[in-house]
């Protein structure tokens, strides 16, 4: 597979790489499978993986496959050219597809790293569940790391991994009417929009993310949210939890800043970057309303929510009780410490915010002292400003 | 019908909580042993209530309470 457009026959399978695509024929079928990056590079070994994945599901008529999240999915041939891709769990539906889209979708599931049902022990299976954590790697830390993870895996994948978002959101948007997305007694309506996905809230529940955003969707006005193609992607497969995949969105961040100010009083704007600013004697604290995470003074502060389930209870007038999601229930605490950090217990964490607070101690007195040698010897902070690049030290 | 169903449940699953000690609100939360053991933070209207004033204190449908389990330090 060195050169670009040479096609290589594995069984009844005519493969050809087109940039970064793979055209798979075989009699009168053919699809146009997407890569990340240029499908030239595909090992062979990767090849007769997928053609093997696609006799496999042709020749025994279906498929199930498990998310991560509470999702079953199951690929079933109903005759010669209709198929169909059902959903059950935290997310339901049934969508018809023609033989082309479901052997499309196998791949793109099973390149998600949805394990099929009943697992298989074999070290194909393995080789392609470690790709998916070279993809978390290359999401979290970039393509350059991931390159470097993947030199020391002796079972390295050896070719770029399938745009399987793409592929999903792709053949949901032309086949799907509505999905399900229930979570504890919460139920909202996914339906493809115009360019993203929509995602209507049905029923409120009693606890999570998607309970809340329900509860609070009349305090808040709103009842429909805007979910992009790549996220709907990976809800409708359930490659993530709901709440995980939620979290990071707009309604999240408003429902977050509509608790701190109710919670504790405080004046959090409505827009803005997705963050909370506290000042007090330790210093300047910033709360991350994606994920909680915590800085003092721009130095961050490790923490962790201890304990099993609930992570937090809430009651609030108009709205009732409701338990909250780990990381709606991790940004409260984390406001709950910047405003009261004096009344910290955990050692580890009282270390941590003391260690963060005589290090402004330490640069402030740093910077007085920088300060007045600059005015001996004449020159001015703001010549010096403008080159260096940490303005804070002055 | 179906979205007179979903408003009365949405209605069915929002009603305030009537008036009661914070005590019996940490019980039927199912979590009155552990913040008892101080192993919760407790707020009510803003303010830290200690294991001891759990009794005494009253919350209605107005009263704005959050239970967290503290954050430890990685």
């Amino acid at each position: 597979m060195e050169r670009q457009g040479i096609p290589v026959r594995i069984g009844s399978w005519e493969v050809r790489p087109t940039g970064r695509s793979l055209i798979l024929r075989s009699g009168d079928l053919e699809i146009t499978v997407p890569f990340r990056d240029k499908a030239d590079r595909l090992s062979l070994r990767l090849l007769t993986d997928m053609i093997k994945l696609l006799d496999r599901l042709l020749q025994k008529g279906g498929l199930e496959f498990r998310g991560l999240a509470y999702v079953k999915l199951t690929l079933k041939r109903l005759d010669e050219k209709r198929w169909l891709l059902s959903a059950r769990g935290e997310v339901r539906y049934d969508v018809e597809l023609t033989t082309e889209e479901a052997l499309l979708m196998a791949l793109a599931v099973k390149d998600a790293g949805l394990p099929i049902w009943p697992p298989e022990q074999d070290v194909e299976e393995l080789l392609l569940m470690r790709s998916r954590v070279f993809d978390d790697i290359e999401e979290v830390m970039g393509p350059r790391f991931s390159a470097l993870a993947r030199l020391f895996d002796p079972l390295t994948r050896l070719g770029p991994p399938i745009a399987w978002r793409r592929v999903v959101a792709v053949v949901m948007r032309d086949r799907l009417e509505e999905a399900e997305i229930c979570q504890d007694g919460a139920v909202a309506v996914l339906r493809p929009g115009e360019q993203d996905f929509v995602l209507t809230l049905t029923r409120a529940g009693g606890s999570g993310l998607l309970g809340l955003l329900s509860r609070l969707s009349e305090v808040l006005g709103y009842r429909e949210l805007r979910v992009k193609a790549d996220v709907a992607a990976q809800l409708l497969i359930g490659e993530e939890p709901v709440d995980e995949l939620l979290s990071q969105s707009e309604a999240a961040r408003r429902a977050r800043r509509f608790l701190i100010r109710e919670v504790f009083g405080i004046d959090v704007p409505e827009d803005g970057p997705a963050e909370v600013h506290i000042k007090n004697k330790y210093g300047r604290w910033t709360v991350s309303l994606d994920d909680g995470c915590l800085e003092l003074n721009g130095i961050h502060i490790c923490i962790m929510q201890r304990g099993p389930r609930p992570y937090g209870v809430i009651q609030l007038p108009g709205i009732g009780r409701l338990e909250l999601d780990e990381m709606t229930a991790k940004v409260l605490n984390a406001v709950a410490v910047a405003l009261r950090p004096e009344k910290v217990r955990d050692r580890a964490l009282k270390k941590q915010i003391e260690k963060a607070r005589r290090m402004t101690g330490f640069r402030r007195i740093l910077g007085r002292v920088v300060r007045r040698l600059l005015r001996l010897l004449g020159v001015r902070a703001g010549e010096i400003l403008a080159l260096t690049a940490c303005p804070f030290v002055l | 019908m179906a979205q007179a169903m979903a408003l009365l449940e949405r209605r069915e699953v929002a009603r305030p909580i009537s008036r009661m000690t914070l005590a019996d609100f940490l019980a039927s939360a199912g979590v009155l042993k552990a913040a008892r053991r101080g192993e919760l933070l407790v707020l009510v209207n803003g303010r830290v209530v200690p294991p001891r004033a759990f009794r005494s204190t009253v919350v209605d449908e107005e009263a704005k309470v959050v239970v967290l389990r503290p954050l430890v330090g990685g």
